[in-house]
């Protein structure tokens, strides 16, 4: 089962996380400051107009009828210098203006006999122009209204809200960019050092599983996993170590009883005794050296990561094959590009798997017939013999293990062709037989055609 | 010859033993690396025949100490294939031959006298193979008792072929030990060469003949 890669990164998150909360941050108390302010200009404005009220009431004696305002001169030079910019007027309970600052106080008191003493409100100046705000009280059975052109307008407040803002994003601006820094920074920093673990990981090959992670320089929040890595390579490179030397040491007792066997057979007297005999002992030794290349194959995938020359090897394992094909009276050409042919891939392998397949060729055609071996630029490996062929039927199993075919001599081990195959796999290439035309067989090992 | 045989499976090392006696050898026999290693620090040996996997250590290892310590006698290596491994490739590399096991004693005894014949000695030898010979101190061939004219790479090119008779030679190998680095070579050069050796040889009634392989290399053998 494999997770699809992930679609964000840590560093995007953490970015577009980080800039939503500074801006929350930042916007958050100025939005709250820039309130708070326009609510305090607000009220001062409402508690200005109660002061002036409050003159007005102080100074009206309501005892006499009609009531009588005597406005401090003080007071009564602002409202008479104000331009209209302060109104006062006293009315009855019919409406009736009792007093007044000026003539546009008419205009105020016209508005105050709607409303309901304690209240502000708006009055609309008749030639146009801001409107006045304005309040009414109640002084005994009277009413008095006054009003202020708004000092403190909303340009003011509009003024002290793009300071605040202003100030805030001058302040949150760099706090943002330093923070992002740092956070990036930081991650860098131990991203560093997880790609320099990956690099260590990526180093490992098969049967390399004694090595181990450093987990120097990473967060110990990373580290943990390094550690639990680790374990795991070191279990695994116990059981590798447990296979490779149950194979080691499967190889030397088996071989020495062949070796022993090969060696007696060599001090009797010529004879076809002597001769059969050899010729078992040698099929035995063959058996012995195939199983033993079978389970290695099997115990451990091959580090394939080398670039090697299919030339170089093919023509390395055809001149060692070559003498036995000369002692059996035959030909043998090698036909390959003069230039490398290049695969990634395990040189020890390749080099087994041509021998096997030209071992195959000696062991099932007769003596004194030819083999012909070529390497192509696309890369492939072809034995060409002369021998009975494979027929159709058989083609498919041929590469399987103990799957020997039918018409096959008994020298055959049936172990060749599937080590064959199996290499072949291991390279990405494929293990094919078919007919030569003409008579014979053609063994190939063929890659695909991307490489 | 003196040869020392370091093999520590009994039965194998009596027949080895037996079969190298047969073809001429004093044979000292060892079985651990120990012993062996005692017996090559007397320098007493032209030869050694050494087993790699020994009771108590590694053959390779034994030998690289002892080549570091400056020993120079030409050692054959006993291995079990193992394809998958580069050893065998790393003793390929290196000055010395090995065998794989099984092995039959003929190819052992081949093996050990082509050893001696590589010229680690300022000592001239004589190369025998059938009715051909030659020395390599004073570079005379004899065919069966008559000498033999040959040119200067022509016999560049017999020395090479007798000293690793029964084996293939590609014609990089060719090409390496005959020519300079920067010579100029034509590309047919090599096979040139070879069919002139090969017709005079033949001219004068080597038994050995030169093989070709087309497309990996050329052989000589004594094969009648």
């Amino acid at each position: 089962m494999t997770t699809p890669p992930a679609r964000w990164s840590l560093k995007r998150r953490l970015a577009i996380r980080l800039l939503i909360v500074l801006t929350m941050g930042v916007l958050g108390p100025s939005v709250v400051m820039v309130g708070a302010a326009m609510w305090a200009i607000d009220s001062m404005d409402d508690r200005a107009l109660q002061d002036q009220a409050g003159d007005i009431v102080r100074n009206l004696d309501v005892t006499v009828s009609p009531p009588a305002l005597h406005l401090p001169a003080r007071l009564a030079n602002a409202y008479a210098t104000s331009g209209d910019s302060y109104l006062y007027a006293v009315l009855d309970a019919a409406g009736t203006i009792l007093a007044a600052s000026s003539p546009a106080a008419e205009t105020l008191a016209r508005v105050a006999d709607d409303m309901t003493p304690g209240v502000f409100f708006l009055v609309t100046r008749p030639n146009g122009g801001q409107p006045w705000y304005a309040y009414m009280t109640t002084a005994g059975p009277y009413f008095v209204a006054v009003a202020q052109g708004s000092l403190h307008d909303d340009s003011l407040a509009d003024s002290v809200m793009r300071d605040l803002v202003g100030f805030s994003f001058i302040t949150a601006l760099p706090l943002l960019a330093v923070t992002l820094l740092v956070t990036f920074w930081t991650l860098n920093r131990a991203f560093r050092q997880m790609e320099r673990v990956a690099g260590e990981v990526r180093a490992i090959t098969p049967g390399g599983a004694e090595a181990r992670l450093s987990s120097e320089g990473l967060p110990s929040e990373i580290a943990p996993l390094v550690a639990a890595v680790n374990d795991a390579l070191f279990r695994l490179g116990r059981a590798y170590e447990v296979e490779k030397r149950f194979t080691t040491d499967a190889a030397h007792e088996l071989r020495t009883p062949v070796a022993v066997l090969t060696a007696r057979i060599d001090t009797l007297p010529p004879g076809p005794t002597r001769d059969s005999l050899a010729a078992d002992a040698a099929r035995l030794s063959r058996l012995v050296s195939q199983m033993l290349d079978v389970a290695r194959l099997d115990a451990a995938p091959l580090p394939m990561n080398a670039h090697v020359d299919l030339v170089a090897i093919v023509r390395e394992a055809v001149a060692a094959l070559a003498p036995l094909a000369l002692r059996d009276r035959r030909t043998m050409e090698m036909r390959a590009p003069d230039t490398p042919v290049m695969v990634e891939g395990h040189e020890g392998a390749l080099r087994l798997a041509v021998t096997n397949l030209v071992e195959n060729a000696m062991l099932h055609t007769p003596r004194g017939t030819p083999i012909d071996i070529e390497v192509t630029p696309q890369p492939a490996i072809r034995v060409l013999d002369r021998g009975p062929g494979v027929a159709e039927t058989e083609r498919a199993s041929i590469f399987e293990r103990f799957q020997r075919s039918p018409s096959a001599t008994s020298s055959g081990t049936g172990l060749g062709l599937a080590i064959v195959a199996e290499i072949a796999a291991r390279h990405g290439a494929q293990a094919a037989v078919s007919g030569r035309p003409g008579g014979g067989g053609i063994f190939e090992i063929r890659w695909p055609d991307a490489t | 010859m003196r040869l020392l045989l370091v093999e520590d499976e009994r039965e194998l090392a009596g027949l080895l033993k037996a079969g190298l006696k047969a073809a001429g050898f004093a044979v000292d026999h060892v079985a651990t690396a120990a012993d062996a290693e005692a017996a090559l620090t007397s320098g007493s040996y032209d030869i050694a025949v050494l087993d790699l996997r020994l009771p108590d250590g590694d053959g390779l290892d034994l030998l690289r100490r002892r080549r570091a310590a400056g020993l120079t006698l030409p050692v054959l290596i006993l291995t079990a294939r193992d394809s998958l491994s580069d050893r065998v490739k790393g003793l390929e590399q290196g000055g010395d031959d090995y065998v794989l096991k099984p092995f039959h004693i003929d190819e052992v005894v081949a093996r050990l006298r082509a050893l001696l014949r590589r010229p680690n000695q300022a000592l001239g030898v004589n190369i025998v193979i059938g009715n051909l010979g030659l020395n390599t101190m004073d570079l005379r061939v004899m065919v069966a008792d008559g000498p033999l004219a040959l040119s200067r790479r022509e016999l560049g090119l017999l020395e090479l072929f007798m000293r690793r008779a029964g084996r293939v030679l590609t014609k990089e190998v060719i090409e390496q030990a005959l020519y300079g680095f920067n010579e100029e070579l034509e590309s047919n050069a090599v096979e040139v060469l070879v069919h002139r050796l090969r017709r005079k040889l033949a001219g004068a009634g080597a038994t050995p003949s030169i093989h070709t392989l087309r497309g990996i290399g050329y052989l000589m053998d004594d094969v009648p």
